[in-house]
């Protein structure tokens, strides 16, 4: 990591995520989704983005999170991952944030107990601290396979 | 893609355009084998084969190409005649240089190298083999008078024209014969038996035969005239050098010559019988305007038309990404369903300058609807280059088992969508297939029958009531329902004293393992074809109809829809989301009454339904959807035939049967068992469309392995 890199900062019960800018295709308020049948929660079911169906997922199903009430205000970023188009919910965007390479903190350093693999990386800016996903992974078609046991 | 692996792929998909056009303009030749452009366009087109693969490297292609081209230089400047044989080595060279490309695109070497040398000698064959070293001189390469060498042959023309009472001088013609012929190698000998008399006029001593003979020789003018010596003073004897039309050892005069005139010259017919089938033969529209079947002003038209088309179809195509395409579509379909949105809100709108926005409304949804049509056309094809594609394969077929066919094609601009031609494409090549290997009958065969010698094969497209018909007929045996029916008892398909249905009987063509022939030909004959033309068809919602006479011919039609994933379905509701059935599965619906249920053991249910019992299965429960269940209750039961099984199904509420378009979930996604796809309502909403053989499967298969057990989810915490 050499140069500077925008991330887009999502909050998911009140933690702050990021996931670089260029995986981005688009953010959509959430509407209404299809299920689809036997699969897991974290698949929470499908959408129509002008006409293509996009597959949406729940991150607070997959971090364990609670569970929420989902309604209009929340947000469905749309992200190409190796030529597919899919969304995960959110709570909100709050932001767009360039991280220098020294802000970047690579995931070997991680208290015991939490799930790193899904984690790129730990961003450091100011006070804060944000978890950067490795959404390639997060989303790989082997993860989907192996969460629903196919 | 890096920019090589682009330059090929331009090169890969232009070759293949390329050779199309080149074979399309062979089919052409062949009927009218001195159109210019279509020699023009076959040159052209071998032409940038030749050089495009040179450039990207492709030595074998380029090489085979240039030595295609030479001969096809000696077409184009009249060396060389048009002949069916010559065509069809063209078309295998076509295929030849197809299979080449073929196997460099699937990182293969070129050729084997001994093949591609057969390959090239074939063509050489037809050059003559002193023509490869002039080959680069062409094209017009100068006829020079110049000295032969001993060794150097020439070619002449000998006409011998005896006087009628040769015999009583005591000259023998077989004798003069066999002296020419022992100085030379004779090319072609004909004997001219027009002065024949009839047989009572015969006279034994009296000599009516003339010849015309073609000898190679190394031998000078005067020591041929020295086999004449005796006779040349009172008999017709001419001997003339030709050396320069004999050039590639092909009379290249041939060419511009009517066959008719050839065939007089080689003795092969008199000039009677070639008056006589002069007369007989007249142009197809002029038969057509004599039997009265179309106006002779209409022929002119259409004449005219085709060639308009003729010059138009080759220029305004262009190459698309099927992805841009799809993706227009997807947003035409979305800015509709917008449109139409906003409409129904203006529809209830009351405030400031409803009237105009009314009105501008108006004309959007005018656009909008011309906008929609236009752009499901644009994934549409005419039918005509898969027509012509048949053609050539009808063609080669009856030429290779030497059955004579005449191949009529109509509807050639009918349109059908890409994907629907590319899933019918193999079904048709195997009736088309089917129609010369088992349907047209040899010429004497079929002249036993009191048939014309020459087959008709039939190609036809139509669209009808929101449907396309693709017709394939032949004129030949007709598929023989006896022979049909003692497969079927051989199979155990019919019992011995069963009667069957003619429709019953040609049924048993599409199972598996069907064949009628004993002879196994190439390409059909096998026993496995119908069968897969079925399931074929089964994917894209398509329907075959077969109709037969004995030594009438057959005819298989082939209907249709209009796109790839239009599917008829009703629509229904279960536990609060709607689902979509597929309707050519639906037998009925009936409104549920709780009386009616049977139960067996715990958990299965029957329902009396027109005759039978049929069993529940209750849809939901096989569709997790990880919901709480919404508060359905159930009030109507569908009724499905899957082929194999009939069941219903409860649901909730039966709504409206509609047209949709099925869009796979595995493009973004991944294919999930028990749906064949989603699509999106008018609404903008999404609906999953059920695939009922993978619910009857999981129904009926997989009702006892119980409930699956949660898991995975937990397996990084300790």
């Amino acid at each position: 990591m050499s140069e500077i890199k925008q991330y887009v900062i999502f909050s998911l019960d009140e933690e702050m995520y990021g996931i670089e800018i260029l995986k981005i295709k688009e953010v959509v308020s959430y509407q209404k989704i299809t299920p689809i049948p036997n699969t897991k929660g974290f698949v929470r079911g499908i959408i129509n983005l002008r006409g293509v169906i996009v597959p949406v997922f729940d991150l607070r199903e997959k971090f364990n999170l609670p569970q929420t009430t989902y309604n209009r205000f929340y947000i469905i970023i749309v992200m190409e991952i190796s030529g597919r188009v899919m969304g995960v919910i959110v709570d909100e965007i709050s932001d767009v944030m360039e991280l220098f390479p020294e802000e970047v903190q690579d995931a070997s350093n991680l208290p015991p107990g939490i799930r790193a693999e899904y984690i790129k990386a730990i961003g450091k800016k100011e006070d804060g601290l944000t978890i950067l996903l490795d959404v390639d992974r997060l989303m790989s078609l082997e993860e989907l396979e192996i969460l629903d046991g196919t | 893609m890096s920019e090589q692996d682009e330059t090929l792929q331009i090169f890969f998909s232009e070759t293949d355009e390329l050779l199309k056009l080149a074979e399309e303009s062979l089919l052409a030749l062949e009927s009218t084998p001195k159109s210019t452009s279509d020699i023009e366009q076959l040159f052209r087109s071998v032409h940038t084969v030749k050089s495009s693969a040179a450039m990207v490297g492709f030595i074998c292609i380029s090489d085979y190409a240039h030595l295609l081209e030479t001969l096809l230089e000696r077409i184009r400047s009249g060396k060389l005649a048009v002949t069916k044989n010559l065509i069809t080595l063209l078309l295998g060279s076509i295929d030849f240089i197809r299979s080449m490309a073929d196997r460099v695109s699937q990182g293969e070497a070129e050729a084997d190298p001994e093949v591609l040398g057969e390959k090239k000698d074939q063509v050489k064959r037809y050059l003559g083999v002193e023509a490869i070293s002039t080959a680069e001189e062409e094209p017009h390469p100068p006829v020079t008078e110049a000295p032969r060498g001993a060794a150097q042959f020439s070619f002449y023309k000998i006409d011998l024209k005896f006087r009628r009472d040769l015999f009583y001088s005591g000259q023998d013609p077989l004798l003069l014969l066999l002296g020419l012929s022992e100085l030379g190698e004779f090319v072609q000998v004909a004997a001219d038996l027009s002065e024949l008399p009839d047989f009572e006029d015969f006279s034994m001593y009296d000599l009516y035969v003339s010849w015309h003979i073609i000898i190679k020789t190394n031998r000078s003018y005067e020591e041929l005239e020295d086999v004449f010596m005796f006779v040349k003073d009172d008999n017709e004897i001419s001997i003339e050098d030709i050396t320069k039309r004999y050039r590639e050892g092909v009379d290249t005069e041939l060419a511009g010559r009517k066959l008719g005139e050839v065939l007089l010259e080689k003795g092969r017919i008199t000039q009677e019988v070639l008056t006589d089938a002069l007369e007989k033969q007249k142009m197809l529209g002029a038969i057509l305007v004599e039997d009265g079947k179309i106006q002779s002003e209409e022929l002119d038209q259409a004449v005219a038309l085709q060639e308009e088309s003729r010059a138009v179809y080759r220029k305004t195509t262009i190459r698309v990404d099927v992805e841009k395409i799809n993706s227009l579509v997807n947003l035409g379909e979305e800015m509709g369903i917008g449109i139409s949105k906003v409409h129904t809100l203006l529809e209830k709108y009351t405030g400031h300058g409803q009237t105009e926005l009314m009105e501008e409304m108006q004309n959007l949804l005018k656009v909008n609807r011309e906008f929609q049509e236009r752009v499901t056309r644009v994934r549409m094809f005419p039918l005509e280059g898969t027509f012509r594609r048949f053609q050539r394969i009808a063609r080669d077929l009856a030429f290779q088992q030497n059955k004579q066919i005449n191949i009529i094609s109509t509807g050639l601009d009918t349109e059908l969508d890409k994907e629907v031609i590319e899933h019918i494409t193999d079904p048709l090549k195997h009736l088309v297939r089917n129609c010369v290997d088992h349907g047209i009958e040899t010429p004497e065969e079929r002249q036993a029958k009191g048939k014309p010698p020459a087959g008709i094969i039939e190609f036809k497209a139509y669209q009808r009531g929101g449907k396309i018909f693709v017709e394939i007929r032949d004129d030949g045996r007709g598929i023989d329902l006896a022979s049909v029916q003692r497969r079927g008892l051989e199979e155990g398909w019919i019992k011995p004293d069963q009667v069957l249905s003619k429709e019953a009987l040609l049924a048993f063509i599409f199972k598996s393992g069907f064949s009628t022939r004993s002879r196994v030909t190439e390409l059909s004959g096998r026993g496995v074809g119908m069968d897969v033309v079925k399931t074929q068809l089964d994917q894209i919602g398509g329907i075959i109809k077969i109709h037969t006479e004995k030594d009438r011919g057959a005819s298989f039609t082939l209907c249709l829809p209009l796109r790839y994933s239009l599917m008829e379905v009703l629509r229904v509701m279960m536990q609060g989301i709607s689902y979509l059935v597929p309707l050519q599965a639906i037998v009925g619906t009936e409104k549920f009454d709780k009386g009616l249920v049977k139960s067996f053991g715990a958990q299965e249910k029957m329902y009396p339904f027109r005759d039978d019992y049929l069993p529940l299965v209750d849809i939901t429960k096989i569709l997790d959807t990880g919901m709480p269940a919404a508060n359905g209750h159930v009030a109507a039961l569908v009724f499905l035939d899957t082929g194999a099984r009939a069941f219903g199904i409860p649901v909730d509420e039966v709504l409206e049967p509609q047209q949709i378009i099925v869009k796979t979930l595995e493009t973004n996604y991944r294919s999930v068992k028990g749906i064949a796809g989603a699509t999106i309502l008018g609404d903008g909403s999404v609906s999953l469309v059920l695939d009922l053989l993978g619910l009857e499967e999981m129904f009926f298969e997989n009702s006892f392995k119980g409930v699956q057990l949660d898991e995975g989810e937990e397996k990084a915490n300790p």
